[in-house]
């Protein structure tokens, strides 16, 4: 085991280094290991692409949509909770650029203006609209196009610009993996403060000779949390003295205060990383929303309301008041009980800015519940997507006939309570985390401070429970 | 009385948990999206998908048909002759209602009021200009209600250790202020 030192730790896991490790710690040390994930994922994409635009168009038998809307998202939030950033650390969209970058060397410089999550948040938002608006999951062929776009955008920004300025500022998916990633459980980091201390080149900023240094901006011996680390493990491969890890933390521990991070800043005054967890939480909430009967009665009166047949305005019209008003309400109503139930006198913005990262584990229980309860009701069915594609390949049926009927990974009656689970454990989480900002803050009288936000969570959670109850509508199977 | 918020609140809280599980039941008793039964199949000259919610008492059928890509004629009707695997009920015929969704294709729907678990049979059939379809499959009709069994509550047990592991963590981490690393 190796340790952290040269700050002494808060318990004793924080010293556990898994790139010490047997098997593991070769693998991660490995230099081609972000390659050959990456390439195993971009030939994942390639066929998904491919049966995509080529294939059948009903969802559920075409690979691009049962893989990236089923499985791809499960994985997801597995590897967030289980481990960290994974799926940034595998991103197949960087791939392509390993080649180019030999032909074209990235010269412009990001814009100042445009050196933050706003765009990131815009971007994340809009994702989350077309989801709705287009029907994304029921469409192979817009799933091939997003792929796609993803590649063609993703290849553009960062080889026109130096550093990964699309990885940090605008990648939807990125902004989600990061702040999912506050509360995974390990984190990259240095093993020794004092070997940073005599460091004179600073490598794991900078590069040296055929290896890159961080291209997020992070410095290790001032990085602190996950905020912004895509787990490329550059920092790890250009290190001279071997000294960073990834080592084990306390899910959430890096939101109840207020470091300086390097190429972050203070999480605290960042209005745009706050929108960013506002709309991870909030639009969890939506997106489960946007699965179930309600919603369609409510679509129906609010295009009554604004005498409409188009479906845009009027999910518009849902997404700002569950994305804007819902949360300023909310938050806002909290906040405004915090100061007069603590006596705190304090801008409320301010008050807000801190408290809204106790949300986090709630909103990432709700992807979670969401996700998972798709991924494992559903983990079978890319065997028969397979075998209808070798019979429609082949014309014959060399992996059998293809079996519908497959389906659950667990037996269904677990589904439910599985779901459970993630929610009540995401809302435990976020009450751990706003209790311990409550004591910080009023140390005299926490539960008068907590009390607010305690409310807050459990009406989310509350929400959250009944709209599991709630009957599921037919998306995901019709193809739009 | 000295105000005590943290029973208050926690009492509060359970009530509203046991509140909305107690009055909240899941419509589906499969527990989501219908499932795919039949995957664009030929049946005579149309192109079918079905997906069923096999639900003991309120089961459903989903039919989607194109004939040659196109929907079908306004016209066409779809009929299932339903039947069990194990013969206690003589077999019926339910007639499916055409719904159009903004946010899908046109599909035809047929109520299907199983009475018992188990293998059912159904034999559809899709009349209309473009002629005759039919086609038969078995579906598996599932508990009305199954959200909690007990057995499934153990599902809950790795979360309740991973939430006391989480908070016995962060005592220790308080405890210790200068910690959380670096």
């Amino acid at each position: 085991m190796s340790g952290i030192r040269g700050v002494r730790p808060a318990a004793e896991w924080e010293a556990v280094d898994i790139t010490a490790w047997p098997v593991l710690g070769p693998l991660f040390r490995w230099r081609h290991l972000r390659s050959a994930l990456q390439l195993l994922l971009l030939l994942v994409a390639l066929v998904l692409v491919w049966d995509g635009l080529t294939g059948p168009q009903l969802a559920p038998t075409n690979l691009a949509t049962t893989v990236t809307w089923l499985h791809y998202r499960g994985f997801v939030v597995l590897a967030l909770l289980a481990f960290g950033n994974a799926f940034c650390m595998a991103c197949p969209f960087m791939w392509p650029r390993l080649p180019l970058e030999r032909l074209v060397r990235a010269r412009l410089v990001w814009p100042r203006s445009l050196r933050s999550k706003w765009a990131g948040v815009l971007l994340l938002a809009a994702f989350l609209f077309a989801y709705e608006l287009f029907d994304l999951w029921a469409s192979p062929r817009w799933t091939a196009w997003v792929i796609v776009a993803y590649f063609a955008a993703a290849l553009t920004v960062n080889g026109l610009f130096r550093g990964a300025p699309f990885c940090k500022y605008l990648c939807p998916i990125g902004q989600f993996n990061f702040v999912g990633s506050l509360i995974s459980p390990l984190e990259i980091a240095v093993r020794d403060h004092n070997v940073c201390a005599s460091c004179t080149t600073k490598d794991c900023f900078r590069g040296r000779e055929g290896q890159r240094g961080c291209e997020l901006w992070l410095f290790q011996e001032k990085k602190y949390g996950n905020m912004d680390c895509t787990f490329c493990l550059d920092c790890i491969h250009a290190c001279p003295h071997g000294n960073v890890g990834i080592r084990f933390r306390l899910p959430g521990s890096e939101l109840w205060q207020d470091r300086l991070r390097s190429g972050v800043g203070r999480l605290w005054r960042r209005p745009d990383v706050g929108a960013l967890v506002v709309l991870f939480t909030f639009g969890a909430l939506l997106n489960a929303f946007g699965m179930v009967s309600p919603v369609y009665a409510l679509e129906a009166w609010l295009a009554g309301l604004l005498g409409t047949t188009s479906e845009w305005p009027v999910l518009g019209l849902i997404f700002v008041g569950a994305l804007v008003v819902e949360p300023a309400f909310l938050l806002g109503g909290a906040a405004w009980l915090f100061r007069a139930w603590s006596g705190r006198e304090e801008p409320l913005i301010a008050v807000i800015m801190r408290y809204v990262y106790a949300l986090v584990p709630f909103g990432m229980g709700v992807w979670s519940a969401h996700y998972l309860f798709h991924f494992l009701s559903g983990f079978w069915g890319v065997v028969p997507v397979v075998q209808n594609l070798v019979v429609e390949l082949t014309g014959s049926p060399w992996l059998g006939m293809p079996r519908w009927d497959l389906g659950p990974a667990v037996p269904v009656e677990w589904l439910n309570t599985l779901e459970l689970g993630f929610i009540a454990l995401g809302t435990w989480g976020s009450l751990l985390l706003a209790y311990r900002l409550a004591r910080r803050d009023v140390p005299q009288a926490p539960w008068r401070a907590f009390a607010p936000w305690a409310l807050l969570i459990g009406v989310l959670a509350l929400v959250d429970v009944w709209l599991m109850l709630q009957p599921m509508e037919m998306r995901g199977t019709f193809l739009a | 009385m000295r105000w005590r918020i943290g029973p208050l609140l926690t009492a509060t809280a359970l009530f509203a948990l046991v509140a909305v599980l107690a009055v909240g039941r899941p419509a589906s008793a499969h527990s989501g999206a219908p499932l795919l039964i039949l995957a664009e199949q030929a049946a005579g000259p149309y192109t079918i998908s079905v997906w069923a919610d096999p639900d003991v008492g309120n089961g459903r059928l989903f039919v989607e048909a194109t004939v040659g890509g196109a929907q079908v004629p306004p016209e066409t009707t779809v009929t299932a002759r339903v039947w069990p695997d194990d013969g206690h009920l003589p077999e019926a015929t339910y007639t499916g209602t055409r719904t159009s969704s903004p946010l899908g294709p046109e599909r035809f729907t047929v109520r299907v009021p199983f009475d018992a678990e188990g293998v059912w049979w159904v034999q559809l059939a899709i009349r209309g200009p473009a002629g005759l379809g039919e086609v038969t499959f078995s579906v598996t009709a599932t508990p009305a209600e199954s959200p909690f069994s007990v057995a499934s509550l153990l599902c809950l047990a790795p979360f309740a250790a991973i939430a006391a592991l989480w908070w016995w963590g962060a005592r220790r981490v308080s405890a210790n202020p200068r910690g959380t690393g670096r």
